[in-house]
């Protein structure tokens, strides 16, 4: 799996989770006549816009490191090494698998993954 | 034909007068009644009618406000207004929206006339941020080693506070390289603002007040940045948009 290097542009909010992030939050405000019916909104995305670190937080952290197969030789470079360094990076393509054992998926709240998923399946 | 003047109006922005009043997508509402204008000396509202009753913050009407504001956008200047703002009729849209801060709407119209915003999100890859946590702090390692072999209640103390020590970790390397990106694009805007982060591993969310003929540059800024942390970072990059995330705090600000 190729990692994304170059970063697209998106002339328009792909999914519902951007606009809601614009448009409820942000904007002129008339407060008099602001009149809308959130019945039937999904506002799981709106709700998770404030994070409280909490102990699911940091419990999804532990599994997360407690999967990582450390057999695996590590492509990790330090930041400085990274920034520094453009040229001589080795894929990290491989290091994926560690984290894909069988049908098993660490489900995390709007990942890349999942971001990519909401964005395939919203996408009109 | 019952006067097209008397419909509730939804009010989805303010442009100049002489931006032209010709709009080609369909407004909230099932089905979306077309985008038409209302003129006050030299503002328009942006409006399409709707029916006399809350608007309903369907997925539907809420993307039909992006999409109009969208189209309006690609043309010229807007004001864009938050999702729900729904006005009687034609007279109250210039009688309790244009005309009261009619001062105020030609002063950000001129402030905003030629600058879009640009939003960058940015996350770290699961795995690349916490193998480079777990080798660079020993600490850490250990923890790990004493949450994977620790039985019952144990068990969950240990991997709470493992967890812990990760999160403060991601938390403070998204700090250090969210400046640095920062610092990268801030030349390039005329304005910054940074919102909180939302999601774990979530660095940056920010927004940015560009020139539109600085998008090129500021394309080639966020993939150069891109380059060089992207295997560890993924970014979702946004824009041209009206200026959602700057026209409240100016208005704020002149109040």
């Amino acid at each position: 799996m190729a990692t994304q290097t170059a970063v697209a542009r998106n002339s328009r909010p792909s999914g519902l989770a951007d606009v809601l992030e614009l448009i409820l939050d942000k904007g002129l405000v008339i407060d008099a006549f602001v009149r809308v019916s959130l019945v039937g909104i999904e506002l799981l995305t709106v709700d998770a816009r404030i994070v409280v670190a909490s102990v699911d937080t940091y419990l999804r952290f532990a599994e997360a490191v407690n999967r990582l197969d450390l057999t695996e030789a590590s492509q990790a470079q330090t930041l400085p090494d990274l920034l520094g360094d453009m040229g001589s990076r080795a894929s990290s393509g491989k290091t994926r698998g560690a984290l894909e054992g069988g049908k098993e998926k660490v489900q995390e709240t709007l990942t890349p993954d999942r971001e990519q998923e909401e964005e395939a399946s919203e996408r009109r | 034909m019952a006067a097209r003047n008397e419909s509730p109006k939804y009010v989805y922005g303010i442009i100049k007068a002489d931006a032209g009043s010709r709009f080609s997508v369909e407004g909230v509402g099932d089905p979306g009644s077309p985008v038409s204008s209302i003129k006050l000396r030299d503002i328009r509202a942006v409006v399409s009618d709707v029916e006399p009753s809350p608007v309903r913050g369907s997925r539907r009407n809420l993307m039909a406000h992006s999409r109009v504001l969208e189209d309006v956008s690609a043309r010229c200047t807007v004001l864009p207004m938050r999702f729900g703002v729904v006005l009687p009729d034609e007279e109250a849209v210039k009688k309790e929206i244009l005309e009261p801060r009619y001062e105020l709407w030609c002063r950000l119209l001129d402030r905003f006339e030629g600058l879009v915003e640009l939003t960058l999100k940015a996350v770290y890859r699961a795995e690349p941020i916490l193998r480079e946590i777990l080798e660079e702090d020993r600490s850490v390692a250990e923890m790990r080693e004493r949450a994977r072999t620790s039985v019952g209640e144990r068990a969950y103390f240990d991997n709470v506070e493992l967890g812990e020590m990760v999160a403060q970790r991601v938390e403070a390397r998204g700090e250090r390289d969210a400046a640095a990106m920062i610092e990268r694009l801030r030349g390039l805007s005329v304005e910054v603002k940074v919102n909180p982060v939302s999601v774990d591993r979530m660095l940056l969310n920010a927004a940015f007040l560009v020139q539109r003929e600085d998008i090129e540059a500021f394309d080639a800024a966020v993939n150069e940045i891109g380059g060089q942390v992207g295997e560890r970072i993924h970014f979702k990059y946004l824009g041209p948009l009206p200026p959602y995330s700057f026209v409240q705090m100016d208005q704020d600000r002149a109040a």
